[in-house]
């Protein structure tokens, strides 16, 4: 039956089924019935509803199983009916189908999300499929159609299930886009189809969720990674509800006009989804009659691949930049934190290399006497939430390689096996069953000195390969690089290798450039320049240290000799990225910008553009030359401040310069201050009770008022957050304030600002009231009759010193003085 | 289609960017989208520096669920499970047309606040930094997952509404407690003090409803 279909497939485009659903409930299926309990209530109908497609020219019918994987029938409480639904679907779909029509068993989603997303581990999700596929191949269905994924970890872990059922049921693997042409977890089409070509299923495709305009916009992308076959289950357009109803906009003669674009694209296999029904399979049928697929060429070579990002590996394709950073051989502190359990340094790693150009990551956590597996699943699983590049998964433990891959959302390289025959039988199933691709070692328990030797190596690690069902596209093989100090002679044969892997097998190649520096000096060079021969000679892929530009720049180079750089644009943008800087000097604005800088100069500069690491160096060079700390502090910082307000004011500066500029200047003031302090320089403009009200218990952005404000020449009292009333007029009388700061960050605690207000008019109590925080507002202000409103940090200080100069006792004092 | 059992549906590991953009709408750095365009090169590195603390502190976190409408009143919203969560006439009016209700409640962790708040006794403008980078993530995250719950909602024929919160209009703050019960936010780590502040505090709930869609032209009309 397998061949039959393959040999119709080639001839001919094939017709699924349209939709179950809206045909049994039309028969009386109550909302919220499960579907495939049917299959055992009302056998009659669903096999008329199978004679009705049938009749219609459905070549494939799926049976009734969509939902009955253990946990969906666990929603209904009859999970324990499994076994009996499951086949009973397939013998019903049989009697319909007679000997002519193709009978699939129906696989939708598990019912949960999986791990590392969601909570079901990917074991118990192949062990929940398993149990359903399992019925499903022993009750004689052609074939196992997955549908209606949007996660495409659960589409393998699917897939999985189906193959350890059985190793030769054809499997169509269908996910579902949104309308802007991704999955809910955010694959793209062509990755999706590259990650499940890479598992082997037989036949690729979409259901489900749009309409056929915009799904023939996602099989254009999917149909440039894959030579699957395509299938394609457009819903009848977007649904709508109405009335209660869910009801789908196409008519019948809608949808179809979209076949012949199905055709064009490649479709191999065209059906319904959702609101299509007999009528609309009938009008398909009569539209591809005895039109044969089209003919496709997707884009060949190793595709490896992230949930959201495919990177092409060969020639014609950018060279593959492999960081080689996530590794904690010789690096103590990563080590450590991979054996306290700890991410973070991963993390940083991945998040580096990523941003310095690496185009995929070597992830290795071999520290001795750890759980190595465990710690792979983890590293995984972190750097695939903050980078999209593809993966590599890096050990010699073969139950840490498989931790990695279990977790991972992709196609993973595999690095590495090598021509030890132990090494490649324990790991080739585990490749094949992931759909993973793999860095072949030239090398068993010696390295062979000459090319003709490796490559010798290279043909027997690939017909191993091939005899467990991997694909020859989804082997790299490493030509080996070895010190050139020790044998110069080698690095003539690694140059060879790479040559004669590619002129007679085809194959892409890889190294690892480091080791062949080791013991000379300069190593950069070294290993530069010989990566820039061996990308002449057509190696494809590296493992390297990112961060060294001149690495960049000879890959860069060398691709333009390579044929890997079409029009030199690769390395006219990465000479622009070098540009990045060059002119931002010149652009500055508010500091002082004369070629002699002065340590004046340079102390004001630094408050202005909020060098908090130089300033302290500047204030100290400054007080070492002479200058007068009180002129330092009112001369120098006091304007610089001020100016930067300015800006601030004018909008060409922000808060993140005021706050960095106010950190500045207090570091500066702190070295300052016993000189000051000796000096007596230093009058108080004022005292200020600074708090964050009662219920509060965020205060940052109350802290760095407190820090502008003592810039300014403030004293400030400060009481901290989640402060009651009584706590701070008790402080305002004890420490003879003049301002009371009030900040406030939630609608439920800003009230307790009035709170304050009434207590100090109440009492008659001479204190100034400002306000500020997230919530408040000038009208909060008004309302509530508080002295002033600080929109911002920047507006602190000018508040207070407006509110100081209306206090009672400043204006006493200015009238005496007259 | 709709999940009738009306379970929580957890998300962790939620995969993030941290754009730079964004970063700088965040701090209220207006007119320029890319830090190499900050003139000054000790905020752009300590912008940055921020940014990459965050990628290593940040665990995003999401549970949501759907429930039924049973009763929208002038100023009620009841659903089976609860007839006081949705009280208030901005409730009352935002799912008067809607037949379900998701609530979603998402957090990025403890990890950054708790950074945020060691950083403030060394550096104020590290602590800044590092918390707006937080509370930007936070709405990302809430966006992000919003986003999935909206296609779920399409799916179904229905358009989602404006995502709505606790504390916004005459919603009062105090359904945090009855949001997070309903959520078993605890599950993602989440819960709320006394005066119903979510801790960890970068974390955001919300509502959103499915609204019937009104006035469409139907050609064909036939029911999933």
């Amino acid at each position: 039956m397998m061949q039959k279909l393959f040999h119709r497939l080639k001839s001919e485009i094939m017709l699924l089924d349209g939709s179950l659903g809206a045909m049994l409930q039309s028969r009386g299926l109550p909302s919220g019935y499960a579907p495939d309990l049917w299959n055992l209530e009302r056998p009659e109908i669903i096999v008329e509803v199978h004679r009705e497609y049938v009749n219609a020219g459905s070549n494939i019918i799926l049976a009734n199983t969509f939902g009955s994987t253990r946990l969906r029938l666990a929603e209904y409480g009859v999970e324990g009916r499994l076994k009996e639904i499951n086949q009973e679907a397939v013998k019903i779909a049989r009697k319909a189908a007679g000997d002519k029509v193709f009978v699939a068993g129906d696989v939708g989603p598990c019912g949960a999300t999986i791990f590392p997303i969601g909570e079901l581990s990917f074991e118990d999700a192949v062990d929940i499929f398993s149990q359903q596929t399992e019925v499903l191949v022993n009750s004689g269905c052609d074939l196992i159609v997955i549908e209606t994924m949007f996660d495409l970890i659960e589409i393998r872990a699917a897939i999985i299930a189906v193959r350890r059922v059985s190793k030769s049921i054809p499997i169509a693997a269908l996910m579902t886009f949104t309308q802007d042409g991704l999955t809910d977890t955010g694959t793209d089409p062509e990755t999706a189809a590259v990650v499940l070509e890479g598992l082997g299923v037989d036949i690729i495709g979409v259901n489900c969720s749009t309409g056929p305009a915009e799904m023939v916009g996602v099989l254009k992308k999917m149909v440039l990674a894959t030579d699957a076959y395509i299938c394609a289950e457009p819903n009848a357009g977007l649904p709508q509800n109405i009335g209660g109803r869910t009801v789908f906009p196409m008519s019948a003669e809608e949808m179809t006009s979209y076949a012949e674009q199905f055709i064009d694209v490649g479709v191999n296999i065209l059906g319904g989804c959702c609101g299509t029904t007999p009528e609309y399979i009938r009008l398909l049928a009569q539209k591809i009659k005895g039109r044969k697929p089209a003919l496709r060429k997707g884009l060949g070579g190793l595709k490896i691949a992230s949930r959201s990002k495919t990177v092409y590996v060969g020639s014609g394709f950018p060279f593959l930049k492999i960081g080689e950073k996530i590794n904690p051989t010789g690096r103590k502190a990563l080590a450590e934190a991979i054996r306290e359990g700890r991410m973070d340094m991963v993390i940083t790693e991945a998040r580096g290399q990523y941003e310095a150009g690496a185009m995929s990551l070597d992830v290795n956590v071999g520290v001795p006497m750890t759980d190595e597996p465990r710690s792979m699943g983890r590293a995984i699983e972190s750097i695939q939430t903050v980078v999209d590049i593809p993966l590599v998964i890096d050990s010699s433990v073969i139950e840490a390689i498989e931790g990695g891959l279990k977790v991972y959302a992709g196609k993973a390289l595999v690095n590495s096996v090598n021509a030890e025959p132990e090494r490649m039988e324990k790991l080739f199933p585990i490749i094949k069953k992931y759909g993973a691709a793999v860095i072949a070692l030239l090398a068993g328990h010696e390295i062979p000195e000459t090319a003709t030797e490796r490559l010798k190596k290279a043909e027997n690690i690939l017909q191993q390969a091939l005899s467990y069902g991997i694909r020859r596209e989804d082997i790299l093989f490493d030509c080996l690089a070895l010190t050139v100090s020790v044998a110069q002679e080698a690095s003539t044969q690694t140059l060879e290798t790479i040559r004669l892997i590619k002129q007679e097998l085809g194959c892409p190649s890889i190294l690892g450039v480091s080791n062949v520096s080791f013991g000379l000096p300069n190593r950069k060079t070294i290993h530069n320049t010989f990566l820039g021969m061996a990308i002449g000679y057509g190696l494809d892929a590296a493992i390297v240290n990112p961060y060294d530009l001149d690495l960049h720049q000879v890959v860069s180079a060398a691709s333009l000799f390579a044929g890997r750089d079409i029009g030199c644009r690769k390395y006219i943008a990465l000479q622009e990225t070098f540009k990045v800087g060059e002119k931002r000097e010149e652009n500055k604005e508010g500091g002082v910008t004369k070629k002699e800088v002065s340590t004046g100069d340079k102390i004001f500069n630094a408050v202005v553009e909020g060098d908090r690491d130089g300033i302290v160096a500047y204030v100290k060079k400054g007080l070492e030359e002479g200058i007068d700390p009180g002129e330092i502090f009112l001369d120098i910082m006091t304007p610089a401040i001020r100016r930067l307000g300015n800006l601030f004011a004018e909008r060409k500066k922000f808060i993140p310069h005021l706050v960095a500029s106010a950190e500045s200047m207090k570091r500066g003031v702190d070295v300052l201050i016993p000189f000051l302090e000796k000096k007596g320089v230093i009058e108080k403009k004022g005292t200020i009770i600074m708090a964050t009200v009662k219920g509060d218990i965020h205060d940052l952005g109350k802290n760095i008022c407190c820090m502008m404000l003592r810039n300014f020449g403030f004293e400030v009292v400060d009481l901290g957050k989640n402060v009651p009333y009584e706590e701070i007029l008790n402080a305002a009388e004890k420490y003879h304030a003049h301002i009371i700061g009030l900040s406030a960050l939630m609608t439920t605690t800003m009230l307790q600002m009035k709170t304050v207000r009434d207590a100090v008019h109440e009492r008659g109590l001479p204190y100034k009231i400002m306000i500020g925080g997230a919530v408040t507002t000038q009208r909060f202000a008004d309302e509530i009759g508080v002295d002033g409103y600080a929109k911002d940090v920047g507006e602190v200080p000018y508040v207070a010193e407006r509110l100081i100069q209306r206090h009672p006792s400043v204006r006493a004092k200015c009238s005496l003085d007259g | 289609m709709i999940d009738k059992s009306e379970k929580v549906t957890i998300l962790s590991n939620i995969p993030f960017t941290i754009e730079e953009r964004k970063v700088l709408r965040a701090l209220r750095i207006s007119k320029i989208n890319l830090l190499k365009e900050v003139q000054e090169d000790h905020i752009t590195k300590a912008i940055k520096d921020a940014m990459e603390r965050a990628y290593s502190l940040i665990k995003g976190k999401a549970g949501y669920r759907t429930f039924k409408i049973k009763e929208v009143t002038t100023d009620r919203v009841i659903i089976e499970k609860s007839d006081q969560l949705f009280l208030g006439n901005n409730m009352a009016r935002l799912l008067k047309n809607c037949d379900y209700a998701t609530l979603l409640v998402c957090t990025i962790g403890a990890d950054i606040a708790d950074r945020v708040e060691e950083l403030e006794k060394t550096s104020l403008t590290d602590a800044y930094y590092l918390d707006r980078i937080g509370a930007w993530m936070a709405d990302y995250m809430a966006e992000k997952v919003g986003r999935i719950i909206e296609t779920e909602i399409m799916k179904n024929g229905y358009k989602p509404t404006f995502r709505y919160a606790a504390g916004y209009g005459d919603w009062d703050l105090s359904a945090q407690a009855e949001i997070m019960r309903l959520t078993e936010a605890k599950r993602i780590g989440v819960s709320v003090t006394d005066t119903f502040i979510m801790v960890p505090r970068f974390s955001v709930s919300a509502v959103i409803g499915w609204e019937r869609k009104q006035n469409v032209n139907i050609k064909y009309k036939n029911a999933k």
